[in-house]
């Protein structure tokens, strides 16, 4: 017994045994695939379909009205591959196709720890529905916030859901490009191209770069001097990979210390107990943001100094730039607007001075 | 390898280049639809297949050398008949007096 399948060939039915509706599909599909480019593709497409159909009708008779499997790879074969430009052999037009896949590839979801603040999930996802890694932000915290911890379980799981992409191959797959010499020398010359005729933008990248490097070089050289008596620069591979599970090790250790904190002062209103003095909630969940931040920027450093070893350097500097300076906008805009409708945090921020001097008055004690 | 297979493949690029004139010849004696240039050819050294031939067609009319009329058929649906326009016919004129030319020059060459 065979399955039958049928099909519409320019408008007419035809019953086809399975596979040679397969086949068939596949042969239309190529030769859809090689006309790509022909401005009167479709006409082409239905002329083909009518010769194939009148090709099937040659094996259909009264008494049979079924095209058989073996029938249609005759008939196949009769068409013969279809040519793109009439001039171009079908071979080169076939390269060019393969040439032309992988950029479709598809784009696959992976944490990436470039410029991520904490496990690489929100930098992963924006790259994945390529919005803003900002907004993946806001709408992880406003999540948070309004489900009443919600958000952060969900975060919790995709992280330890997703993989890490781990070569650059993978991180390329989560841009959903090739990854390939000739694409990273594009794409660094599109975005140099973007920026370079930007003077302002050049002497921020240009201070930033140099300032990052200073403090790169100066962490790396305290980092490996304190743990494998005064390294050379470029670390070997093996020591590599064992700063990196370290530096995974304390990330994870951080994080979970610093999501247990925001859970225990959000039910609580206190750290582990421990309650702020002279803060309203607010501030407190903020302040722990920033300390947060600051722990972590040296891991994150030396994890860009990982990935600097790696290639792609030009085109990592300017993203990280945009995404920092887009979260110092945001955190800026949002402080100005809270001051300006928020009675308490006007109330705060004027009061702050004073505050100040009590707790250091407090410490003292 | 045999001496024929060779010969064949060695001219296979120059049978390529002439379709389009054999096409253009063929429609020029007659109103014919797809199948029928194929039938002529395919007693030929330049038998060649739907998968060339529409594209080619496709390609000529686009360049308005030659246009098609639809013609019911008795066993099935409308099929196109082509027939060269007036360009198409200067067009096969000047092709046809280049391959003469081009004839002699082969034959006269090392004579």
């Amino acid at each position: 017994m065979q399955i039958i399948t049928s099909i519409h060939l320019n408008g007419k039915a035809y019953q086809l045994e399975e596979a040679g509706y397969e086949a068939l599909s596949d042969y239309l599909a190529r030769a859809e695939a090689a006309l790509k480019e022909n401005p009167d593709r479709a006409e082409i497409m239905s002329d083909l379909e009518q010769a194939i159909g009148e090709k099937c009708r040659n094996y259909l008779n009264a008494n049979k009205d079924v095209v058989k499997a073996d029938e249609i790879q005759k008939i196949i074969a009769e068409m013969g591959p279809v040519e793109g430009a009439a001039e171009e052999s079908a071979k080169t037009e076939e390269k060019k196709e393969q040439a032309h896949e992988p950029k479709n590839a598809q784009k696959k979801l992976y944490l990436i720890y470039e410029g991520s603040w904490i496990s690489g999930v929100c930098t992963g996802l924006a790259v994945y529905f390529d919005v803003d890694v900002t907004l993946v932000r806001v709408i992880f915290a406003a999540g948070t916030i309004f489900t009443g911890g919600l958000g952060l379980l969900a975060y919790i799981a995709l992280a330890l859901i997703i993989p890490y992409a781990s070569t650059s191959e993978q991180r390329a797959e989560a841009h959903g490009e090739t990854f390939n010499a000739q694409e990273i020398v594009r794409r660094a010359k599109m975005s140099y191209e973007q920026f370079a005729n930007k003077e302002e933008w050049q002497k921020v990248k240009q201070e930033m770069h140099k300032a990052k490097h200073e403090w790169r070089n100066e962490w790396h050289k305290n980092h490996h001097h304190g743990r494998h008596h005064g390294m050379p620069n470029v670390p070997p591979s093996p020591v590599a990979h064992g700063t990196s599970v370290f530096l995974g090790l304390i990330s994870v250790i951080i994080g979970i210390f610093w999501v247990t904190a925001l859970i225990s002062l959000l039910a609580t209103g206190a750290i582990f107990g421990w309650m702020i003095p002279g803060m309203p909630l607010w501030v407190a969940v903020i302040v722990l943001f920033f300390v947060f931040h600051m722990i972590t920027g040296p891991l994150r450093a030396a994890k860009w100094m990982r990935y600097g070893h790696h290639g792609h350097h030009y085109r990592y500097d300017a993203w990280e730039a945009i995404t920092d300076m887009l979260g110092i906008a945001f955190v800026v805009i949002a402080f100005i607007f809270s001051y300006m409708h928020f009675p308490q945090v006007k109330d705060f921020v004027d009061q702050l001075p004073q505050n100040v001097m009590g707790w250091i008055n407090t410490l003292k004690n | 390898m045999n001496v024929n297979d060779n010969v064949n493949e060695r001219f296979q690029p120059l049978r390529n280049g002439l379709l389009e004139f054999l096409v253009l010849k063929i429609i020029s004696a007659n109103k014919v639809y797809a199948a029928d240039i194929l039938l002529t050819l395919s007693t030929t050294d330049f038998k060649t297949q739907e998968g060339t031939l529409y594209p080619l067609l496709s390609r000529l009319r686009r360049d308005g050398l030659l246009d098609y009329e639809w013609q019911e058929s008795e066993t099935g649906p409308p099929r196109k008949y082509y027939s060269l326009t007036t360009k198409g016919t200067d067009y096969l004129n000047q092709l046809k007096s280049y391959w003469t030319h081009l004839h002699s020059a082969v034959n006269g060459i090392g004579n």
